[in-house]
């Protein structure tokens, strides 16, 4: 009952919220720009980082993984700024990992030069991104961030044995869903005896 | 058992894409790592006394494909580890599996799917306290499937719309009566931007819990706000914080209700430098039998350090304060051994660092340290070192 009390709310207030009036939505395909908040959820896909975060995951969320895998353009994100040629350049080169191959970092023309010299065209952001390959090495925060969120939508309370990634180290089985038995903290009530004890409560019987 | 099937299905699909799309002009679409370690771990059972240390030799191969449609991405992930004990009497190997599951695919520009399935298959060893075995061995499976629908409701504010289903099981009937459970959730949320740099959102959850043991099964709703933040275009951090209400369906456990929130920071003071931390608070499901629920505390700090342009140094450290109440130990299961539960605590360290460096494109030697230690007042107390050195190559 409650169950079903708990769901009919939860669509009652989708369905309050659907009928808001609706204003036309400005979407990249009305022009020719691209925003680097969109460009950002199209590059945790394809950089095999999309595991790290939850199902449909906000434009911050991308950008904050990305920056953790030190892919950003050269002023950082800004989710709103159209994307131009040098950033796309910087972010490419970051994303296939070989920006410590660029002669001159500080300069964007040297970004744009160094994809030509291998041979990879970014004409388009949709070309760009075919040459991109999920990381080798991913940087994300995926134990500690996952158990320590308050949203059950989000929250994981077991991790693969032996490890999994956070931060670039192994973590291995969370060690406060450790599984014990019965005899375990029988174990400990007897051998420790300042646990406070509760009393009993009365019940009719 | 039909995760076995599951498995085997991940591992078949796995193999078999990455074969049908070599063809493909550009990049390749997937990667397969194999990665070889050689492990000191100085107490393999999370004991307290009688502790037992062993060499352990860790294979992992790791098969990742994405498929990058015009509306659509797909994405199979699958990683089969074999860890193979020089001290562990009971069993020299354990076969663990990994496989994740992404299916995203937008409807229309406003309407879009996201789905995400991560599935965990483990096996545990057992724990053996002063020649008592207080844990037997088992293998668990874990799932936790989600999806969620987003709906460009104007063009600042998003509508989300998702639903979650965990299972957690264990093979031993001993344990699996206890800890295994099937959990459901739906979420509603509203987002929307004032401006590019920060949103803010109205959330509601729904959670239910149910128990094999049916009297630590529970109903919580939250109610709240989040928010996202750009500070500048190399600092962003998010934020959520609302109330809490949970409703236990033993008799003997009245309901709780209290607030919660969390914090999440990620930053780029240099470019070689990267920071995450977070701070959360809030009531969640027990770990320990026969409580119903813990008031949890936790924060974290994570650290990528870029040496040079070969070496990289990582760093991430937790910290967890739990907090049992005894009020919400469940008495009729207590009685039932004739024991009483008190009031407890608990503290949980955890540190792990690693060192990695490149040799070429496609190999990577490594050095790792993991610390965790517990101080429990309701179970036994440990502390365990575990120490690798490995090498990682791009197949």
């Amino acid at each position: 009952m409650k169950k079903r009390t708990g769901m009919a709310l939860v669509a009652a207030v989708f369905v309050l919220a659907t009928l808001v009036p609706q204003a036309p939505v400005i979407a990249a395909q009305n022009n020719d720009e691209v925003r680097q908040g969109e460009l950002a959820l199209l590059l945790v896909n394809v950089l095999g980082l999309y595991r790290f975060l939850p199902a449909a995951p906000t434009e911050h969320e991308a950008i904050a993984v990305l920056l953790s895998n030190r892919i950003a353009p050269a002023n950082g994100w800004e989710p709103d700024k159209p994307v131009v040629l040098a950033d796309l350049a910087e972010i490419i080169v970051r994303a296939v990992d070989r920006a410590h191959e660029v002669d001159n970092p500080d300069d964007p023309q040297s970004w744009i030069n160094f994809l030509a010299s291998v041979g990879v065209p970014i004409d388009t952001i949709g070309l760009a991104l075919t040459n991109v390959e999920p990381l080798n090495e991913p940087i994300a925060g995926n134990v500690f961030v996952s158990s320590v969120t308050t949203d059950p939508l989000r929250r994981r309370a077991v991790f693969g044995q032996p490890d999994e990634a956070e931060t670039g180290t192994d973590v291995a089985f969370m060690v406060s869903q450790r599984p014990i038995s019965l005899p375990d903290i029988v174990d400990v009530v007897i051998t420790i005896p300042d646990i406070p004890r509760r009393p009993r409560p009365i019940t009719p019987d | 058992m039909k995760w076995n099937k599951l498995w085997i299905a991940g591992l078949a699909v796995s193999m078999a894409l990455p074969a049908a799309t070599m063809a493909r002009e550009g990049a390749r679409n997937y990667l397969i790592h194999n990665r070889l370690r050689l492990e000191y771990d100085d107490n393999i059972r999370e004991t307290e006394r009688d502790k037992t240390s062993s060499f352990k030799i860790i294979e992992e191969i790791e098969f990742l494909v994405n498929f990058n449609l015009e509306n659509t991405f797909v994405s199979f992930r699958y990683k089969p580890s074999f860890v193979w004990w020089e001290n562990r009497d009971e069993s020299s190997t354990d076969l663990h599996h990994d496989f994740d599951f992404i299916f995203n695919h937008k409807f229309t520009p406003r309407l879009a799917l996201g789905i995400k399935d991560t599935f965990r298959y483990a096996e545990l060893p057992e724990a053996i306290e002063r020649g008592t075995v207080v844990r037997q061995r088992s293998d668990f499976l874990y799932n936790a499937l989600l999806g969620t629908l987003t709906y460009q409701v104007t063009p600042v504010g998003r509508m989300e719309m998702s639903g979650r289903y965990n299972l957690l099981r264990y093979d031993k009937s001993e344990i699996a009566d206890v800890e295994d459970y099937d959990m459901y959730v739906a979420g509603l949320s509203y987002r929307h931007s004032i401006v590019p740099e920060t949103s803010v959102s109205l959330e509601s959850r729904f959670e239910t819990i149910s128990y094999d043991t049916v009297d630590r099964d529970a109903d919580s709703y939250q109610v709240g706000l989040g928010t996202e933040h750009m500070f500048s275009p190399n600092v962003l951090g998010n934020a959520r914080v609302g109330y809490h209400y949970k409703d236990y369906s033993a008799d003997s456990v009245s309901s709780d209700s209290a607030p919660y929130a969390e914090l999440n920071m990620t930053l780029v003071p240099s470019p070689a430098t990267r920071i995450s931390f977070g701070i959360g608070h809030s009531m969640l499901e027990s770990d320990i039998f026969p409580y119903a629920n813990q008031d949890r505390t936790r924060l974290f700090v994570g650290v990528a350090y870029d040496v040079t342009a070969r070496v990289s140094w990582n760093i991430a450290g937790s910290y967890i304060y739990s907090k049992y109440d005894a009020d919400d130990a469940v008495v009729e299961l207590a009685d039932a051994e004739g024991v009483e539960f008190g009031d407890g605590s608990e503290d949980i360290i955890q540190l792990s660092t690693r060192v990695t460096y490149r040799v070429n494109r496609s190999n990577w030697l490594e050095a790792g340290w993991q610390f965790t230690t517990l101080d429990s007042d309701l179970r036994q107390d440990f502390d365990r070192n575990r120490v690798s050195i490995g090498w990682k190559t791009q197949l």
